[in-house]
């Protein structure tokens, strides 16, 4: 009997309602199992869950715990398997250089067509 | 000195003796001299004026400062060197202080503004010393020219300005940004549950149109108020501006326009990303401003050290009391502007270590000229 594989699991971390549930609905749709955190500590619990540990990360650049690119850092010495896309709203050439230097798979800035979001996912995942 | 000897009054000598007046007069004329070398070589103006306000002594420092010859204000009431409405008032102040004995200014000193003989004004501090000449009330003016001082000022009051602008519109930016994300996506997943083609979905479109106008009003402002460091390299400006030629040639004002790129390929130190912003804001500028059939030449001249691109239009030009505000920021005579484009552009340029003006010559259209340093010739490979 074939098994059906599991979907991947993407982490959406945003303290944008809207930017959470408009990833979410665009992610779902493409075939991803979505996990949302709305700041870092959420971010970090989902990371712990052996259980359900993403496979992905789509992170915002600022949240409200987290200091710009702290948590991205934390995220890649934990987890250095899982990609990270970045979200910012501040695209400066020292962000986007900084969060690549600290590995992170690309990063996007806001605003962005929501639809690319999942082939962007896609290729990081295929990518690892 | 010139002057009618305020200075150094003609003394009426009471020695009668020959040998002893002649030798009073050389020491007279000794001091003299000394004196009207220590005025004529202030670096500060210096003048001196009687008690119904006329010049009697006008030095060096002061010609030059006014741009007036001696010989042409003394006996001239000092009124003249002031715009109004010191020019019309200061009668009235003298008239006051002799009357009164309140000094405003005398012994005091303060900025005023100074009037060149050329029209233009300019600030300068003024202090004022008072003296008694065989009875007569004489008054002194030391005139230290405050123009290098204020413009220094002026400087770095508008660079804390931009400074604070920065910052502010950095959180102005994510603040808005961020949302803005979120409602463009949200917008967009419903707008797909819509049939293709509905009205509704067309709504959704123009919807998500709208946004992405405010989101590019975001970015012009970010751009401005934090503009990228500049990465210089070497750059051949002539395959960069046929590049942006080729993007302006597909605005849809550009179709009845020709734009040609004349000159020789050259090496100019620049960023290439910020020097195409530059090029593309003042060619769509100019395409804007012909509005319909006409032409675009792109010039390219190495001038010294320096490269010469010249974009020149055949539009309408621009009236001067508009072009002396070009650069000001959040200025436009569009109806939907940010009126940030020329000074984004002009920060980007300077940032360079280059120069951008704007000129409208008699012949008609408007002629901007961008100068940048070019490198030195590469070493032979």
């Amino acid at each position: 009997m074939p098994i059906s594989p599991q979907p991947s699991r993407v982490l959406v971390v945003d303290d944008e309602l809207l930017i959470r549930w408009s990833l979410g609905e665009a992610l779902t749709a493409a075939g991803y199992a979505v996990i949302e955190g709305k700041d870092a500590a959420e971010a970090r619990k989902a990371l712990r869950d052996e259980e359900h540990r993403p496979d992905l990360v789509v992170l915002d650049y600022r949240l409200p715990d987290s200091d710009d690119l702290g948590l991205l850092t934390t995220i890649r010495r934990e987890a250095p398997t899982v990609p990270v896309i970045l979200m910012t709203a501040h695209g400066t050439a020292e962000v986007v250089e900084g969060a690549l230097s600290l590995g992170a798979y690309r990063v996007v800035s806001k605003p962005f067509e929501v639809h690319d979001m999942a082939s962007l996912v896609a290729e990081a995942l295929a990518a690892r | 000195m010139s002057a009618a000897s305020p200075l150094n009054p003609d003394e009426e000598s009471t020695v009668r003796d020959g040998t002893d007046a002649t030798r009073v007069e050389a020491a007279l004329r000794a001091s003299e001299e000394r004196y009207r070398s220590i005025v004529d070589s202030a670096v500060d103006a210096i003048l001196v004026i009687d008690r119904r306000g006329r010049i009697e002594a006008f030095n060096a420092a002061a010609e030059r400062l006014f741009g007036y010859p001696a010989r042409e204000v003394l006996g001239k009431n000092v009124n003249l060197l002031m715009p109004q409405p010191y020019h019309d008032e200061h009668d009235g102040y003298m008239a006051r202080y002799l009357a009164t004995g309140e000094k405003r200014i005398i012994g005091i000193g303060r900025q005023v503004t100074g009037l060149r003989r050329n029209g233009t004004t300019f600030p300068v501090h003024l202090s004022v010393g008072e003296m008694t000449i065989d009875g007569e009330t004489k008054f002194t003016g030391i005139l230290h020219d405050l123009t290098p001082r204020v413009a220094l000022e002026t400087q770095l009051r508008e660079q804390a300005a931009l400074t604070r602008l920065g910052e502010m519109a950095a959180v102005v930016a994510h603040e808005v940004k961020n949302p803005l994300t979120g409602i463009r996506g949200a917008v967009q997943i419903i707008g797909g549950r819509l049939p293709a083609g509905s009205r509704d979905a067309e709504v959704v479109k123009e919807i998500v149109a709208r946004i992405d106008t405010l989101n590019d009003l975001m970015k012009d402002l970010l751009l401005f108020a934090r503009p990228p460091q500049p990465r210089l390299g070497p750059v051949d400006p002539r395959p960069l501006l046929e590049t942006v030629v080729g993007l302006v040639r597909q605005d849809p004002g550009a179709g009845a326009i020709s734009i040609q790129v004349d000159g020789p390929s050259d090496r100019v130190v620049a960023d290439a990303e910020l020097l195409k912003l530059v090029v593309q804001n003042v060619l769509l500028n100019a395409v804007h401003a012909i509005a319909g059939p006409g032409s675009i030449l792109v010039a390219v001249q190495p001038v010294e050290s320096m490269c010469r691109i010249t974009v020149t239009d055949t539009g309408p030009g621009i009236p001067p009391e508009v072009r002396e505000k070009l650069f000001t920021p959040f200025f436009t005579t569009k109806a939907r502007g940010t009126g940030l484009g020329l000074s984004t552009a002009r920060r980007f340029i300077e940032a360079q270590g280059g120069t951008i003006l704007i000129d409208c010559p008699p012949a008609g259209g408007t002629s901007v000229t961008i100068e940048l340093p070019r490198s030195a010739p590469a070493a032979a490979v």
